[in-house]
């Protein structure tokens, strides 16, 4: 790639970094004069500062990596490594989300939970999550089954993976979305009044653990299976 | 729960039997595009939502009106979710079908 091309998209970039915030400190300078916190010299950052910030700088280092790093190599030009690389991405942030929401939904189970709209927005956010990565994984799956494929080279050489662990994994990644729109249903259908009925709450305990479990062995197995032989 | 259960028990029978599982291959090329290129299990997935909707469609209709104590539910939803767990699982299917 032509050098001072990239260095000409990179300034620019910096600029429109430079931009974004001289704008956003403008906003909260506005936003803050006459304030309390303003009258006794307090100067920290808002949220608002601290998240466009971070934006700001996240989009310029992946606009600097974009037009620098050999992406192409990194994929071998093979359009379904970037499909398998989405799977995966998308399993990785579903393990988050469910994880956090396995904690709140324990919670909830205890009768403990205060963060009651964590839990609303992160049942909806795992519930996405779930049906992208499903969607991505059928996808991906065409590549796994193809002539010459890893099905091919499991049944070759051991059968057992095929048939025992990535069978296990094809059905057990389904789990996951119909109990995450059962649980997300129900959290958003009976919302503070779940905190008071203790049958309810335990249900819905149960039911996001049993979703956490099968979303598990499913990120679990499938990141063995594509260390023994990816698409 | 029902719909996961209607996946174990499809996916069972197309273990044991070569032409349901061409037939619900055929079911899943009605639906899912590209479905050739995964087999049984798009008809399979079909299956699941077919359960799974029709259970919830049913359910509503029978239970609205109903205040339901949860604990026989509760273990209903646990064992069946066994259930389903053991009917995608090789080994367990090899046991019922003798292999």
């Amino acid at each position: 790639m032509d050098l001072v091309a990239v260095s000409g998209k990179v300034l620019m970039g910096t600029a429109l970094l430079s931009s974004i915030c001289s704008k956003v400190c403008e906003m909260t300078h506005e936003s803050s004069e006459g304030s309390i916190e303003n009258k006794l010299g307090r100067a920290d950052p808002s949220p608002l500062v601290a998240i466009v910030t971070w934006v700001a700088v996240t989009l310029f280092l992946v606009l600097v990596a974009l037009l620098t790093a050999p992406l192409n190599l990194l994929f071998g030009g093979n359009q379904l490594a970037v499909i398998g690389g989405v799977h995966g991405l998308l399993a990785t942030l579903g393990v988050l989300a469910g994880t956090v929401a396995a904690y709140l939904g324990y919670r909830l189970f205890t009768g403990k939970l205060r963060a009651f709209s964590d839990l609303k927005i992160l049942s909806v956010v795992s519930t996405f999550i779930a049906a992208a990565t499903i969607i991505f994984g059928n996808w991906i799956y065409i590549a796994y089954r193809a002539p010459g494929g890893p099905r091919t080279f499991f049944l070759e050489n051991s059968p057992e993976i095929h048939e025992i662990f990535f069978e296990f994994k094809e059905f057990i990644a389904l789990f996951p979305l119909p109990l995450a729109v059962a649980t997300t249903y129900i959290i958003w259908r009976y919302g503070d009044r779940l905190i008071e009925d203790k049958s309810l709450r335990t249900w819905v305990g149960i039911v996001i653990a049993v979703a956490w479990g099968g979303l598990m062995i499913a990120y679990v197995l499938g990141a063995g299976i594509t260390k023994l032989r990816s698409v | 729960m029902i719909g996961l259960l209607t996946m174990g028990i499809v996916h069972t029978v197309t273990d044991a039997s070569k032409s349901f599982s061409d037939w619900v291959l055929s079911v899943g090329k009605l639906w899912i595009p590209n479905a050739q290129g995964i087999g049984p299990y798009s008809g399979k997935e079909i299956f699941l939502l077919i359960g799974w909707l029709l259970s919830w469609a049913v359910l509503h209709l029978l239970l609205r009106k109903r205040d339901l104590k949860l604990a026989a539910p509760v273990v209903v939803f646990v064992v069946g979710m066994a259930l389903a767990t053991l009917l995608i699982y090789t080994p367990f299917i090899d046991l019922i079908l003798s292999k």
